[in-house]
């Protein structure tokens, strides 16, 4: 009964703010931009509890005798010492600014800067692991953009200019809008089958 | 001249030879007549792990023999002959065969723990001839193969004078002497109907120590393949269950070859990009513009002054880098033109960023929140929250990130980078710095549909990370357009940089750039190549050496 | 520079070496500096979602003076007290319902702007490919044009074949048409490896740029340290 509740209430909202996306009828379209903003502040409740939810496990880490409890302490007083510097003054205030500039982007930046490593090494690695023609095809297209992305010493090698520039604009084009075009499928697809109640990802059976 | 004829390969020899001349077996029992059943002594059963080079001296075994022995004991027994037919199932198994069996447990096992993955696995000698029943374990397909096959010939006595070749190609060798044997009862002696003893009734092997007796299984009858099939069958079994199994993560030392890989590859990037950094050096060239990055500056310079525009802070810190540099000639060139900004952000860290990117990044512009520029924060719910932004943005996001009233009221006027928007269309330019592109598809995907309305003059231009050029490119080279102008990484900062002839962050890092990616793609193409030619002919290197 | 911001670089270029450090190997120093960024993290993510979402339009329509907009206030108020239960596992079932209305919301909002953004606009932009100018004259730039609208075409059918929306026969014999898709796949998987080549060339030149970035902060820092120990 409570699951039959939950896919009724699902295809319910599902379907008016559906509905209120194509019939511009005044009713249905405010109701939907109601519904739409409830949800809004729903994932915004959802995220604080994502954010308790991983405090609470970390406390239990750092309470117990794991021997990576000094990581769990670690994020413990990073967060709380965030949350009171950027819950007391505000997180666009210079004092949140300098945790943001000073931590967070040096090293969230490293990790993304390592990883210009670790793609050079996949890169290296993938002929050995793989050597057929799709590798090849991929290689030798991530190596012409990748000359060609920067300014190659100002050298200008004849062809190679204009080949980057064709590979953006008809293959790699054909390509990404065959995969556009197949998420999009797959998005509807995912969507309808929700909204038709045959799949529930919110614990209905 | 008088002839004997050798038990054991049936050749003719003359009468006075001990020996056979042409497989060494004894021609004539040994003195003392034969030996007990209980006396015949097994040392290859007895002590069975030590296989079949402890039973006999060297001077019993040619070396041929020892070192097939040496070289595969699996094998040895391939060739082993059938069950007889008189030993009836039901026969109380005598305290020598008790130990035949546990021997050749203990043996099998033994060989199955020493056999190196992938190598054939030794072939059960008394499957020659025999039914073997469909097994469960077999994939379905092998079985039905194993169904459709012809059943074999009827193993027949000159099998042994002509052996068959190895299953794992070793030299031809005598398969006569690795005959098993079994010691007479003499109480239960039997017709041998089959080998080189078929006719003999009580037959004493000529070397009795030279091969293993062992207990035939008993098989059901449903199809007969031969050891060569079977150990085809088996040799695909192994390779179709070893893909099944995770493979064990080999043991690695302290320093691997990937370590070392990974550590020159940091390096030698590390010390292409410092040069340029340390150096300051800004010599390269700027690249050439595309259409799209000529398209956003066509855009921003028909800004009239103080024009509403919305932008989007959608990327991560850990792209601040990129986004910064890419972004900053455009901001610049937006802000110059003293366009009144809003900012949003549909990720919980974007506000701060946003808000980081105008009070530092373009600090010069000395815009004052509330004034020129209002951040309105986050927009949470992905697709349903932009829906939702773009519908209604007043009731999405009714506050600045401040939590001061943005929109104005009765009493109160909107701020001015808000006043006289209603809906998302009555913005002239609507930004989006973007990292991800499923961001970017969500963003095109709710705004496209209200921007290609010819009647809106609200235009869409995009500053992106490099990854997401496949995916944006298609939405721009669409007709009708939802995005109407992009700048795509660093090259495009660069790109549009030289269009505005400023020198911001791209010029900073342009040279470092250049130098990085050259050698990035001279790192994966050249070291590709090696890394996948080297130990190819090396290997080929080898195989010649060895032939 | 002022101290807290020489402070603060100072503590951003440790954290950049203990990053970097992983380059060496997995190490402790790394696995901490990386808790300490996912707190951070959540604490602004928290923070934003409090001061900018939940306190001002969750918490504040209770206390306003319009009774209407106090009573509307109360639903989406419940909806978020029950998805707080979603935190206890005992009485995470309760949490359920706000999560259904959410999932029912946000597979709406996809799949309308699926549709309208990206499904048939695409589709136009395929067609219109091949759309010639009004008095066409065909000379070697239209050819080209037409040549580089066909091989889109093909590309984005036959990328679009290897996703293979159908659904499975169940007969052994494989069909025409599916012998047609399957041999499209073939030749849409080169076009999907020049687009993954195209991404990974992005991705590459994103990060190398972070690798910029950091390496630029480094410099800066040090060279700021040299300029106090020189006294300039």
């Amino acid at each position: 009964m409570r699951n039959l509740a939950y896919t009724a209430i699902a295809i319910a909202v599902g379907l008016v703010v559906l509905v209120g996306y194509f019939l511009q009828l005044e009713l249905l379209v405010n109701l939907r931009l109601v519904l739409l903003e409830w949800a809004t502040l729903l994932v915004a409740v959802a995220l604080l509890v994502g954010v308790i939810n991983l405090l609470s496990v970390h406390w239990r880490k750092s309470t117990s005798d794991n021997k990576n409890r000094v990581n769990s302490i670690a994020l413990i007083v990073a967060m709380v010492i965030t949350l009171g510097v950027a819950g007391y003054f505000g997180p666009t205030h210079p004092y949140s600014l300098w945790i943001f500039n000073y931590i967070q982007i040096p090293i969230e930046g490293s990790l993304m800067a390592i990883l210009a490593v670790v793609l050079i090494y996949a890169g290296v690695r993938l002929l050995r692991r793989k050597p057929n023609l799709l590798s090849i095809v991929f290689i030798a297209t991530a190596v012409v953009i990748l000359l060609m992305t920067g300014p190659l010493f100002g050298i200008d090698i004849p062809g190679l200019a204009e080949l980057r520039i064709w590979i953006g604009k008809v293959p790699a084009v054909a390509g990404a809008r065959g995969i556009l075009l197949g998420v999009s499928l797959g998005i509807i697809a995912a969507g309808l089958r929700i909204l038709i109640g045959a799949d529930r990802p919110y614990g209905g059976n | 001249m008088e002839e004997i004829y050798c038990p054991l390969c049936g050749k003719p020899n003359p009468a006075e030879n001990k020996f056979c001349d042409f497989c060494l077996a004894h021609l004539k029992p040994p003195e003392g007549g034969l030996p007990e059943p209980d006396a015949v002594q097994f040392p290859g059963i007895d002590n069975n792990q030590d296989g079949l080079g402890s039973h006999a001296s060297d001077s019993e075994v040619p070396s041929w023999l020892s070192e097939i022995e040496g070289e595969d004991q699996g094998e040895t027994d391939q060739l082993a002959e059938p069950e007889p037919e008189s030993r009836k199932s039901d026969e109380p198994i005598s305290d020598w065969m008790t130990g035949i069996s546990e021997a050749e447990e203990s043996d099998s096992l033994s060989s199955d723990e020493t056999l190196p993955s992938g190598a054939i696995p030794p072939v059960d000698p008394f499957l020659y001839g025999q039914e073997v029943p469909a097994s469960d374990n077999l994939p379905e397909w092998l079985n039905e193969a194993l169904e459709e096959e012809e059943p074999p010939e009827v193993v027949d006595p000159d099998i042994w004078a002509e052996p068959s070749p190895h299953v794992s190609g070793e030299p031809d060798t005598p398969q006569e002497d690795l005959t098993p044997t079994k010691p007479i009862d003499e109480s239960t002696e039997s017709l041998e109907n089959a080998g080189p003893l078929a006719g003999l009734k009580g037959a004493l092997s000529a070397e009795p120590g030279v091969a293993r007796a062992r207990i035939p299984a008993a098989y059901s009858t449903k199809l007969k393949v031969t050891a060569n099939q079977r150990a085809h069958v088996d040799l695909m079994k192994t390779l179709i269950e070893d893909e099944d199994q995770p493979l064990p993560l080999p043991r690695r030392g302290a320093i691997s070859q990937q370590h070392v890989l990974r550590w020159v590859i940091a390096l030698v990037l590390l010390m292409v990009v410092l040069w340029p950094v340390v150096t300051a050096s800004q010599q390269m060239p700027y690249p050439s513009y595309d259409e799209g990055s000529a398209e956003v500056n066509r855009l921003i310079n028909q800004l009239p002054e103080n024009e509403r525009v919305l932008v989007g802070f959608d990327y991560e810190p850990g792209l601040a880098a990129e986004l910064d540099a890419t972004g900053d000639p455009v901001i610049d060139h937006l802000m110059s033109q003293e366009a009144l900004l809003t900012l949003v952000s549909t990720s919980p860290t974007g506000p701060i960023l946003a808000e980081r990117f105008i009070t530092e990044t373009q600090a010069d512009h000395e815009y004052i929140n509330g004034e020129n520029y209002v951040n309105l924060g986050y927009i949470p719910g992905g697709a349903a929250g932009l829906q939702s932004f773009f519908g209604n943005p007043q009731g999405t996001l009714p506050y600045s990130i401040d939590r001061s009233s943005a929109w104005g009221s009765e009493s109160q006027d909107a701020l001015p980078a808000l006043a006289g928007i209603n809906q998302i269309t009555d913005y002239a330019m609507v930004i989006l710095l973007v990292d991800d592109p499923d961001v970017a598809r969500t963003w095109i995907e709710q705004l496209g549909p209200s921007i290609i309305d010819p009647e809106v003059l609200t235009s869409f231009v995009l500053i992106a990370s490099a990854q997401l050029e496949p995916v944006i490119r298609p939405y721009f080279e669409s007709s009708p357009q939802p995005v109407n102008g992009m700048v795509v990484g660093l090259r495009g900062g660069a790109a549009y940089s030289r269009l505005t002839e400023s020198d911001g962050i791209p010029r900073e890092y342009w040279d470092a750039f250049g130098m990085g990616a050259f050698v990035a793609a001279l790192l994966i193409l050249v070291g590709g190549l090696g890394y996948y030619v080297i130990p190819e002919l090396s290997s080929i290197v080898q195989d010649q050496g060895k032939t | 520079m002022g101290l807290s911001d020489w402070i603060g670089a100072f503590l951003g270029f440790v954290l950049t070496l203990l990053i970097f450090s992983y380059l060496i190997g997995d190490n402790p120093l790394f696995r901490i500096t990386v808790h300490i960024f996912i707190g951070v993290s959540a604490g602004f993510a928290a923070v934003i979602a409090i001061e900018n979402i939940i306190l001002p339009r969750l918490i504040d329509p209770l206390f306003s003076s319009n009774r209407g907009e106090q009573i509307l206030a109360l639903i989406p108020l419940i909806l978020a007290v029950l998805l707080l239960f979603k935190i206890s596992p005992r009485f995470s079932f309760i949490g359920n319902l706000p999560v259904s209305y959410l999932v029912g919301v946000s597979a709406a909002a996809a799949i309308g702007g699926a549709v309208t953004g990206t499904l048939i606009p695409q589709v136009i932009a395929s067609i219109n490919l091949l759309d010639l100018p009004p008095n066409p004259v065909f000379d070697g730039a239209l050819g080209l044009k037409l040549l580089n609208g066909i091989i889109i075409l093909v590309g984005t059918i036959a990328t679009l074949a290897y996703f293979h929306f159908g659904i499975g026969s169940k007969s052994s014999e494989k069909s025409q048409i599916q012998n047609w898709i399957e041999g499209l796949g073939q030749i849409g998987q080169v076009f999907i490896a020049i687009t993954f080549g195209f991404l990974f060339a992005g991705i590459l030149s994103a990060a190398l740029t972070a690798f910029i970035g950091r390496v630029v902060f480094s410099v800066d820092f040090v060279r700021s340290i040299f300029n106090i120990l020189l006294g300039n």
